[in-house]
């Protein structure tokens, strides 16, 4: 079924966004320049979902983009997801450097403007080293997201499903939940937010994705 | 004393409409699948209609031998009602009947063909058969003579038999493939969309999802072509691996 694209859809998911940061954890603001101090004053978002293939980098991109046209800080759509197998034919995905190195190593690598769309929005791929177990070292991943923070206003984590984020569910200021409306059921969903532990102040909102042909309101519908 | 209710008097009407809405939404959101199963319900009912046996045809088969026969019989110089079973040379009685058989069974042939031919306006119904009759033994009589003339031409000849007419248990099954598929159709779709809508817990709408999680719903997103996914970004901003 192919409905026509709301063309508001993701800037009010980028509200909803923007919204809660600011309510809990303080607006996000473009870090100090060089030769200050590194303010650490960005956030971080993280896009998972209960199981794999519900969309999560299709609403990662999206987001990150629309959070670069609403505020004024720069924003990085950070390609988080370890636990997916790599499409190798992507050179810029793939990335000599990338978020893993930055964990590793702490050096800021691999980082690229995203080509198209605001000027302040950056990629940045998984990098070489990029290993499933490097989600469950808390150290390494607090290094990776604080040079996030140091660097960027924003940075969004594509991020493997919530069974499998490790220590970025612990790290991460927001939590974006991706369900798919045709295969995530209640129980699965709310057993992986239960083992996830996510409180009110860390779940930024849901993100219904392949929603069935919503009924008219003539028709009695919402 | 009378006994209170056990339902407040508005629960049957909140019912109702919750059955109405629940209806409304399979029918409309469904309506693709029903739509097909409804129409691979009517193309079975088609094609068991077309493949139904054609009784007439065996029929048709065997009249064709049988006056080929006659005339063949009359090439030979005997006369066709001859071969007849039961018709022998020294029963007059049974030739002529059999003679007057054949006639009429050819003069039915040739009325069915023709209707208009049945009763001429203004003529009773015994005289027109009976110089219908004479007519037709008339080219009856030719053709035999041609054909013994030229007997080549026998073997081309293809006599067709009177139009067929199904019977009326075959009318009545005909109409019941001819409804069954369809509604066969129908009623699988609408137990598939009720089983697709129903079924599951899955949440359906950003309301259902709402108080399913307890968390807010950001925004719903429809099933998005490859190319409106594209217009998302502008251009294609990497691999969809999730």
């Amino acid at each position: 079924m192919k409905i026509d694209q709301d063309s508001t859809l993701f800037t009010r998911i980028g509200r909803g966004v923007l919204d809660h940061l600011t309510r809990h954890h303080g607006a996000p603001a473009q870090p100090a320049t060089a030769g200050e101090a590194p303010a650490l004053s960005g956030r971080v978002v993280l896009v998972s979902s209960a199981r794999p293939g519900e969309g999560k980098s299709f609403v990662a991109q999206g987001l990150a983009r629309v959070l670069a046209e609403q505020q004024a800080g720069d924003v990085v759509w950070v390609d988080a997801a370890f636990a997916t197998p790599l499409v190798e034919s992507n050179i810029w995905r793939r990335g000599a450097a990338g978020l893993s190195e930055i964990m590793t190593l702490g050096s800021l690598q691999g980082l690229a403007p995203a080509g198209a769309g605001p000027d302040r929005l950056w990629r940045l791929g998984r990098g070489v080293l990029a290993q499933h177990s490097l989600l469950q070292r808390p150290d390494a991943v607090r290094k990776g997201l604080m040079a996030l923070r140091a660097g960027f206003a924003l940075a969004v984590l594509d991020a493997p499903s919530l069974a499998d984020c490790g220590a970025l569910l612990a790290e991460a200021d927001a939590c974006v939940l991706v369900v798919d409306s045709r295969r995530t059921s209640r129980d699965v969903a709310q057993q992986a937010l239960a083992a996830a532990q996510l409180g009110p102040e860390r779940l930024a909102g849901v993100v219904l994705n392949h929603r069935p042909r919503p009924i008219p309101r003539w028709l009695g519908g919402d | 004393m009378s006994r209170p209710p056990l339902l407040p008097r508005c629960a049957p009407r909140a019912a109702r409409l919750r059955s109405a809405r629940v209806l409304v939404a399979v029918l409309y959101r469904q309506a693709g699948l029903i739509a097909a199963c409804l129409l691979v319900g009517t193309a079975a009912s088609l094609a068991l209609t077309l493949q139904q046996p054609r009784t007439d045809a065996s029929t048709a088969e065997a009249t064709v031998p049988a006056v080929r026969q006659g005339s063949a019989s009359v090439r030979s110089g005997g006369a066709p009602w001859r071969d007849t079973p039961g018709a022998g040379p020294g029963n007059r009685e049974s030739e002529a009947g059999t003679m007057s058989r054949l006639i009429e069974h050819k003069l039915a042939l040739k009325l069915d063909l023709n209707p208009g031919l049945a009763v001429p306006p203004g003529g009773s119904r015994s005289v027109s058969f009976a110089s219908q009759a004479r007519t037709l033994q008339g080219k009856l009589d030719q053709i035999d003579l041609y054909l013994h003339r030229y007997p080549t031409e026998a073997g081309s000849r293809l006599i067709i038999g009177s139009p067929d007419r199904p019977t009326v248990v075959e009318g009545m099954y005909g109409r019941f493939i001819g409804w069954l598929g369809p509604l066969a159709g129908l009623l699988s779709g609408l137990l598939m969309a009720a089983r697709r809508e129903l079924g599951g817990d899955r949440m359906r709408s950003p309301r259902e999802a709402e108080r399913a999680l307890g968390a807010p719903v950001l925004g719903a997103i429809p099933t998005l072509s490859v190319k409106a996914r594209a217009a998302c970004f502008g251009h294609p901003m990497g691999v969809q691996n999730a």
